[in-house]
């Protein structure tokens, strides 16, 4: 063997010891697994809701998870002013949110101005309406609610219940949004809507709603307000969209017939770990469809998981 | 295989330096003994860890069962204390349940009392019951009605028999029997239901499971989920738990007592953490570090062993190249090796001693060989210059015959030497001018002679009579056979390293075949004698002062020869 191979042999072999050593015995190489705190905002339209509630029990059980440092604020006060919103958006980022979570109202504007923003960040929309989803922007993951599917399901089991096919009124605290219009598109399909827009107002319009409501009459709220506030009204049928406790203290006595509702424990659940797979550069499924259900008293506590989230 | 194995040694050490070998050998040998050793070893090793592993996790499990057992029968004993005092000592308006409520309501969420129409008749703590619901289909219910005389534990479920003030809809788990109570004198009959936290049950195994690498569930009898700490990920189908879920995993399951429940510990039975990694490469760095060592302490036992025997060996090498003076290493160390340097010792002097014998006889040999050779001085000169003598005097011309006389008594008085061999170059010199003028008078002075001498050169020894032949065949064999007047020159000059003597001639010249056969010590035939003449000269030189001696010719065809005698400067001593 000639010097030069002995030479080149003892420097490998030294080295692999070396390596060895420094692989097994200090933190040089093999690095301790410090878990990543990652930092997110998630931008509601209502952060005291008690809608948002069990959305925010899955939003903190993945929180935990997957260490993140979630911030929750509020776009109440913005809901109707994009440009707002969004530089609400560009103060969360600066301040360190590394992804955010984002629920809106007007969803397709949102979009088309965080496409114009062109964010280096990670974006999950939430509570999205499904039949967005095909136009929707690549690099952001979207939580779905298939408002249409979900009009659909209630329309369906209106006429299975109630045998004859009659005039629903549609009633909302304000305007029907966007994602509203799917839900209320469908129950077009199968009955009369009329809908009836800023119906908790005390105006002389509104007390006229609730008289031309008669016995049997079909009322589906959108939001918890303007349900309850025609549930003392005899003999109408409520149906809800979403749930809160209330409404279901509702449902068990019999004040309100029943709800659409979508999981949303999941919908919290999954936001968070897309967003952080998002963070760690791992494929996603861009659009998560989450599952609803049609809740009235019968079925309510066969449905307890869905309902009340062990947490 | 055998065969194989004889061939691979042989070709591992054959050829091969000592030390190599000792290497190679000891190398090989404990690294095979050292990868048995620790394949061994760590397979011991880690199926020790792993059965003492999995005796801790089936102890872990024992001792958490024992915990979440104690836990429940507080809760149950709590249960008993109630129903034994509905049952027996007091009727219903004189119970009151608030005080164990107090006690306990960081684990129960209340108390109440139903009697068999479903209608509750004391809570703790105060509620309304919740008309829309009807208690007589609750599981709990059910199953305490249909089994009488046991407790029944249910499966989580949310409270919904109250109305909901404020307290929302909470998970519980419901301890229900059937109890006989009595209220205004009469006996009825009714369900007792302590609601469990399910919070608080939570609470309590997550507290005293597993931290890491495992987790632990509760089942019931049916095969329901209890108790898992992603029980809602499960129910969303976000996680998947199934008989697969936990394959790979060490499984415990132990029964709590009473209940109807199994505790189910899961355990990674081989968990990829980094300080297992870490010590892995630990192991295999330490079996690289006792492989380094090895291999160093190897080195230097070959090289012990090793270097007295290549140390020899160099030794035995100068010693074979003929030096004798050189000394054999060794004195201490291995015994083979010091028995070993004693014998090539003593061959070393026995080999001395032959060479000696052999050099004094060759010595003596070559003596002989020279006494022999300078025997062979033609004699038929001594008769010839007597004939020239006795003519002279015939001839009354005694002055040529006294110089006649004269000389050929120097010639004879330096030929004899009074028996050396070795004699000065004056001498020497002397000897040919006394032979020359000898054979001037003989051949009536058909040639001339003249002597060049170096002063310098008078004082070195040379063997005696290496002149004379040389001389006598420039007379023979050059001038008889030339026309006209010869003429000999002698000359002597010393060089830096020898001395050097040139008789030249102008006679016939020699062929340079002839030079080639003389130069190679062949003996040449010669017309005129016995032709050995010029090979006894060279002969007696070579012998005497080695093969870079000797004799050179420089001849040209009918122009003359010159023979360069080569000897040695050689001072002093003149008989060696």
């Amino acid at each position: 063997m000639s010097k030069a191979v002995q030479a080149l042999a003892i420097c490998s072999f030294l080295t692999t010891l070396i390596l060895l050593f420094m692989t097994s015995s200090t933190d040089l190489i093999l690095k301790p697994n410090i878990d990543r705190i990652y930092k997110a905002t998630l931008l509601i339209s209502d952060v005291d809701s008690e809608l948002w509630r069990n959305y925010k029990l899955g939003l903190d059980t993945a929180a935990k998870e997957y260490n993140v440092d979630m911030a929750v604020k509020t776009l109440f006060d913005l809901r109707e002013d994009d440009q707002q919103q969004m530089d609400q958006i560009l103060t969360e980022i600066e301040f360190g949110a590394e992804g955010l979570i984002l629920s809106t109202s007007y969803f397709s504007k949102m979009v088309s101005l965080i496409e114009e923003e062109n964010f280096d960040n990670s974006i999950v929309f939430t509570k999205v309406n499904r039949s967005f989803c095909d136009k929707l922007e690549e690099k952001c993951s979207y939580i779905c609610y298939n408002y249409y599917n979900a009009g659909r399901l209630l329309g369906e089991f209106l006429l299975e219940t109630h045998q004859e096919r009659q005039t629903i009124f549609i009633v909302a605290e304000r305007e029907v949004n966007e994602n509203y219009e799917f839900f209320v598109n469908a129950l077009q399909e199968t009955h009369n809507v009329n809908i009836l827009p800023n119906a908790t107002q005390e105006t002389e319009g509104s007390g006229q709603v609730k008289m031309l409501l008669d016995h049997d009459d079909i009322v589906v709220g959108l939001d918890e307000n303007s349900l309850l506030h025609f549930r003392d009204i005899d003999g109408v049928v409520l149906y809800g969209l979403g749930y809160t406790n209330t409404l279901i203290d509702c449902v068990v006595q019999g004040d309100v017939a029943g709800f659409v509702c979508f999981n949303e424990y999941m919908a919290g659940y999954l936001s968070v770990q897309n967003l952080v797979t998002m963070l760690d550069g791992g494929t996603i499924q861009e659009c998560v469809e989450i599952p609803y259900k049609l809740i009235t008293k019968e079925t309510m506590f066969e449905n307890e998981t869905f309902l009340f989230p062990i947490y | 295989m055998r065969k194989y194995i004889e061939r691979l040694l042989d070709q591992m050490y054959n050829h091969k330096h000592i030390s190599t070998v000792i290497l190679l050998s000891f190398t090989v040998t404990a690294t095979v003994s050292l990868a048995l050793f620790s394949v061994t070893y760590y397979n011991r090793f880690s199926k020790q860890v792993e059965s003492f592993q999995e005796e801790e996790n089936i102890n872990a499990i024992t001792q958490i069962e024992g915990h979440f057992t104690q836990q429940l029968r507080g809760v149950m004993q709590a249960f008993d204390a109630l129903y034994y005092m509905i049952l027996y000592e007091k009727p219903i308006d004189e119970i009151e349940f608030d005080l164990l409520y107090l006690s306990m309501k960081n684990d129960i969420q209340s108390i109440s009392l139903f009697d068999k129409k479903g209608v509750v008749q004391l809570t703790a703590p105060t509620m309304k019951q919740n008309e829309n619901i009807d208690v007589l289909q609750q599981e709990w219910f059910l199953s305490a009605v249909s089994e009488v005389q046991n407790k029944q534990f249910s499966k989580p479920h949310i409270q919904n028999i109250f109305v909901n003030t404020g307290t929302s809809y909470e998970w519980v788990v419901s301890l229900s029997q059937s109890v006989n109570f009595q209220k205004d004198g009469v006996e009825h009959e009714g369900v007792l239901v302590i609601d469990i936290k399910y919070v608080a049950l939570e609470d309590y195994l997550t507290k005293i499971g597993f931290k890491e690498n495992g987790i632990i569930y509760l089942m019931d009898l049916e095969g329901n989920l209890i108790y898992h700490p992603d029980i809602q990920l499960i129910a969303c189908g976000i996680l998947d738990f199934s008989e697969e879920t936990y394959e790979g995993y060490q499984k415990v399951t132990r029964s709590v007592p009473f209940v109807g429940w199994n505790i189910v510990g899961v355990i990674e039975q081989d968990p990829l953490d980094l300080d297992v990694i870490k010590d892995n490469i630990f192991f295999v760095y330490l079996l690289f570090l006792f492989f380094a060592v090895m291999l160093i302490i190897n080195l230097l036992i070959s090289v012990k062993i090793a270097q007295p025997i290549v140390l020899m060996q160099d030794a035995v090498k100068n010693i074979a190249s003929g030096d004798f003076d050189t000394k054999i290493p060794a004195d201490d160390g291995f015994l083979e090796i010091v028995n070993l340097k004693k014998s090539i010792e003593k061959m070393k002097q026995h080999i001395e001693k032959l060479m000696a014998d052999s050099i004094s006889k060759q010595e003596e040999l070559r003596k002989q060989e020279l006494d022999v050779l300078q025997s062979q001085i033609n004699p038929h000169f001594l008769y010839n210059t007597l004939d020239i003598i006795v003519w002279l005097i015939e001839k009354k011309d005694f002055q040529n015959a006294s110089s006649v006389v004269t000389a050929l008594g120097r010639f004879f008085r330096i030929s004899l030497s009074r028996g050396k061999k070795v004699i000065s170059v004056r001498d020497e010199l002397e000897h040919v001018q006394n032979y020359l003028d000898i054979q001037m008078v003989r051949y009536k002075n058909k040639f001339t002679y003249r002597m060049d001498i170096a002063e310098s050169v008078l004082e070195y020894q040379t063997i005696k009579l290496i002149l004379q032949p040389l001389v006598e065949n420039a007379i023979y064999h050059a001038m008889e056979f030339m026309h006209g007047d010869g003429e000999i020159v002698i000359t002597a000059k010393e060089e830096e390293d020898y001395i050097l003597f040139s008789i030249e001639d102008n006679g016939m010249g020699i062929d340079p075949e002839m030079i080639a056969l003389i130069e190679s010590g062949q003996v040449v035939p010669s017309p005129r004698g016995s032709g050995i003449g010029t090979i006894n000269v060279l002969s007696r030189v070579q012998m005497m002062y080695g093969m870079e001696y000797g004799l050179f010719f420089d001849s040209q065809l009918e122009e003359g020869t010159i023979v360069h005698v080569k000897i040695p400067k050689v001072k002093g001593v003149e008989e060696s």
